[in-house]
C-alpha cells in the first residue's frame, strides 16, 4: 500500500465502529481524500477484514490521554503480526445529541460508549434524573437516538455523528476535561516505512528473573534513546507472566540500532512492531493554553 | 435538585429527587417591559431558551439547580480540602473559595493569594469539583484563570470596566455578581461589557443590595431575580449567604431562591464557622449545609 498514492482506487481503511465514529474522523485527519473508511462492527471483525483482504489497512485507537491504553488493540496487534506505519492524535470532543424537536427538558436517558459517559461525569452528576445507558459505540448511539425519534433519549458522540444522522446538538462540548486526546495508529499487513519516521514501537519478552526489566531498559539509557511509553500485557497461557510494549524515540537511527542489538542479547524475544513519524503534540499544548 | 452522592443508585426509587422544572422552565414573558436596545446581547428574545454555560462539564442554566459551596476564604490546604469533600458528599456540584479578598477595611484578612489558588486547584483534583474564585484586578486575570474554572467578579467590582474588558477577552466563563448599589439595568449593562467584548459565557449572581434595612446584611432582591430571568437569557445564581448575612436565614433564603427560578445557589460553608477568618457569621457548617440540601430536594420535588 502507498500512503501517498493518488490513484483512482482509494485505499480502504477499516475502523471499528459505525459511520461518524471518532476513528472515521481520524482516517480523514491522517489520509484525507486518499482513503475510504470502512466501518466494522467489532474489534475481531475489524482485524478479520484486514486478514481477509477486504480492507487495505486499519486505523485503530491505541491510547487515550485520560483513560490510558486500549489494551485489546495491543493484543490483536501482536496476534495478527501487523505493522504500525503512522499515528495521529485527535482531540475528542463530546456533544449531547438528540433527535430534532427534543430539548433539555424532554431528556430522560443518555446513551453512549461507557468511556464517553465517564468523560462527561459532571454533566451527568448535574442531571441525576437522566438514566445512563452504556452502548457499543458513540456514533452508533447517536444513530439509534435520532432514528428512534424519541425526544426522551439523548446520546453522547462527536459532531460528525450528529451531522451524519441529522441529530440536534442540545449541549456543546460537555467533556469534564478538555485535554482529552486519543492516539490512533495505522496498521498495515506488512512492513512499510515512510520518510521522516522518528518513533518506534516494539514488543519484548524477558526471562523471569530479578532485574530483567531493568537490564532490558538500560541499553536505551546508555545510548540516549528516549523511552516514550511502556505497557505490560499478560502472556496468554502463562499466568502472571507479561510481555512489554515500548515506544521509543528513533530520531538517531544508529543509537537506536545499537540499543536494540544490546536488548536482543538479553531478551527472550524482541519484535519491532512499527517505525513511523511521531504525531505532533502541538495541539495538546494549544488546548492546554486555552482550556476553555 | 441534585443528588450527586448517589445519582445512579437512587434514581429508580427516588424519581422525585429532581429539578424544579415547572418553576424555572416556564416560557419567558415576551417582549420584556424594560428591554432597551442597550441590552443587545444580554436580553432574552421571545421564545429564547436560557443560555447554558458549561463550567468544566457542569451545566449552569440547563434546567437543573447547581449548588456551589465552600468557604468565604481559602485558609489552609486542609480547610479547603475538607470542605470540598464535605460539600460534595452533600450534593454540591462546584467548590467556591476566596484567594483575593476585597475587604471593607484594609486591616482585615486580605486572602492568601496564589498559595490559596494552588490549594483550591488541589482540592479540585481531589474532589472532582470545578472551582470558582474571585479575581480582583485585570493584571490577576491570567494567573487566576490558570487555576479556576469560573472567574468571579465580586459585587464591589461589578462596574470595574477595566476588569470587565479584560475578562471579556478570557476564554473562561465569568460569574458576575450584582453590585450592592447597582440597579438591574446597570447589572445587565455590566454583563453587556463581557458579552460584547467576546465572552459569551456569563453567569449572573444576585447577592443582596443595600437598602435602609440594617437587620440583614443586605436585602436579597429575589423579585429582581425573577425579573432578570425574564429580561435576560443568561443563567442567574443567588448568594443567600451575603444576601442575608446570618447563618439561620441562609436556608429559607435558599429555598425561596430555588422557588423563584434561580439556576443555582452559591453558599458559604466552613468546616468550623466560629473559627473562620472571614464571614463566619453567615457560613453554614457541613452538617447544616447537608440538611439544607435535603430540604432543597424535598422542596424542589414538591414543585416538580
Amino acid at each position: 500500500m502507498r500512503l501517498n498514492a493518488t490513484s483512482e482506487a482509494r485505499t480502504r481503511i477499516g475502523f471499528q465502529g459505525e459511520p461518524g465514529a471518532f476513528s472515521e474522523e481520524a482516517v480523514r485527519d491522517l489520509l484525507g481524500g486518499y482513503a475510504r473508511a470502512v466501518p466494522c462492527p467489532t474489534w475481531d471483525a475489524t482485524f478479520a477484514a484486514l486478514a481477509a483482504g477486504s480492507v487495505d489497512a486499519l486505523l485503530v485507537p491505541i491510547e487515550n490521554s485520560l483513560a490510558g491504553s486500549v489494551l485489546r488493540v495491543y493484543d490483536l496487534l501482536l496476534e495478527h503480526g501487523l505493522w504500525i506505519a503512522a499515528e495521529t492524535i485527535r482531540n475528542i470532543e463530546h456533544h449531547l445529541i438528540a433527535c430534532p424537536g427534543a430539548s433539555l427538558d424532554s431528556i430522560r436517558s443518555v446513551e453512549s460508549h461507557p468511556m464517553a459517559l465517564a468523560q462527561c461525569e459532571r454533566l451527568l452528576a448535574a442531571h441525576p434524573e437522566w438514566a445512563r445507558i452504556p452502548a457499543e459505540d458513540t456514533a452508533g448511539s447517536a444513530r439509534h437516538v435520532v432514528e428512534s425519534g424519541d425526544p426522551t433519549r439523548a446520546a453522547i458522540a462527536g459532531r460528525a455523528a450528529a451531522e451524519l444522522y441529522g441529530g440536534e446538538i442540545l449541549l456543546e462540548d460537555i467533556r469534564d476535561d478538555k485535554r482529552n486526546f486519543t492516539r490512533f495508529v495505522l496498521l498495515l499487513p506488512a512492513r512499510e516505512v515512510v520518510p521522516g519516521a522518528d518513533k518506534m514501537t516494539l514488543a519484548m519478552r524477558l526471562v523471569h528473573r530479578p532485574g530483567a526489566l531493568l537490564d532490558a531498559l538500560q541499553p536505551f539509557a546508555r545510548h540516549g534513546v528516549n523511552l516514550l511509553k511502556i505497557e505490560s500485557r499478560p502472556i496468554h497461557g502463562c499466568p502472571w507472566e507479561y510481555q512489554f510494549f515500548l515506544d521509543v524515540g528513533a530520531e538517531r537511527a544508529q543509537d537506536l540500532e545499537k540499543a536494540l542489538d544490546e536488548l536482543r542479547q538479553g531478551a527472550e524475544e524482541v519484535r519491532v512492531l512499527g517505525l513511523y513519524p511521531a504525531a505532533p503534540t502541538l495541539d495538546c499544548v494549544e488546548a492546554q493554553g486555552g482550556l476553555q | 435538585m441534585r443528588n450527586a452522592q448517589a445519582p445512579l443508585r437512587e434514581r429508580s426509587r427516588a424519581p422525585a429527587v429532581q429539578i424544579a422544572r415547572p418553576i424555572r422552565r416556564r416560557p419567558p414573558v415576551s417582549a420584556a417591559p424594560s428591554a432597551e436596545p442597550a441590552f443587545r446581547m444580554a436580553s432574552r428574545h421571545e421564545g429564547q431558551a436560557t443560555t447554558v454555560v458549561m463550567v468544566a462539564g457542569v451545566p449552569i442554566g440547563a434546567g437543573n439547580l447547581v449548588v456551589i459551596a465552600g468557604p468565604c476564604s481559602v485558609e489552609s490546604r486542609q480547610q479547603i480540602r475538607e470542605t470540598a469533600h464535605r460539600v460534595k458528599a452533600a450534593g454540591a456540584l462546584m467548590l467556591r473559595g476566596g484567594a483575593y479578598k476585597p475587604r471593607t477595611s484594609p486591616y482585615e484578612f486580605q486572602g492568601l493569594g496564589q498559595k490559596a489558588l494552588q490549594w483550591l486547584a488541589e482540592a479540585r483534583e481531589a474532589s472532582g469539583l470545578p472551582v470558582v474564585t474571585e479575581v480582583l484586578s485585570p493584571e490577576d486575570v491570567d494567573l487566576v484563570a490558570d487555576y479556576a474554572d469560573l472567574l468571579q467578579v465580586g459585587a464591589r467590582n461589578m462596574q470595574n470596566y477595566a476588569l470587565l474588558r479584560r475578562l471579556a477577552a478570557s476564554t473562561k466563563p465569568v460569574l458576575l455578581k450584582r453590585g450592592p448599589a447597582a440597579t438591574i439595568r446597570e447589572w445587565l449593562l455590566a454583563a453587556e461589557y463581557l458579552l460584547s467584548g467576546g465572552n459569551p459565557n456569563v453567569v449572573l449572581c444576585e447577592r443582596g443590595i443595600r437598602t435602609f434595612e440594617t437587620a440583614t446584611r443586605n436585602t436579597l432582591d429575589l423579585a429582581g431575580v425573577a425579573l432578570v430571568k425574564e429580561l435576560s437569557h443568561l443563567p442567574v445564581l443567588v448568594d443567600p449567604s451575603h444576601g442575608t448575612g446570618q447563618r439561620r436565614l441562609v436556608p429559607p433564603a435558599s429555598r425561596a431562591a430555588a422557588a423563584v427560578g434561580a439556576d443555582g445557589l452559591i453558599i458559604e460553608v466552613h468546616p468550623r464557622p466560629d473559627q473562620a477568618l472571614s464571614d463566619g457569621e453567615q457560613s453554614l457548617d457541613p452538617a447544616q449545609f447537608a440538611s439544607l440540601m435535603t430540604d432543597l430536594r424535598l422542596m424542589v420535588a414538591a414543585c416538580a
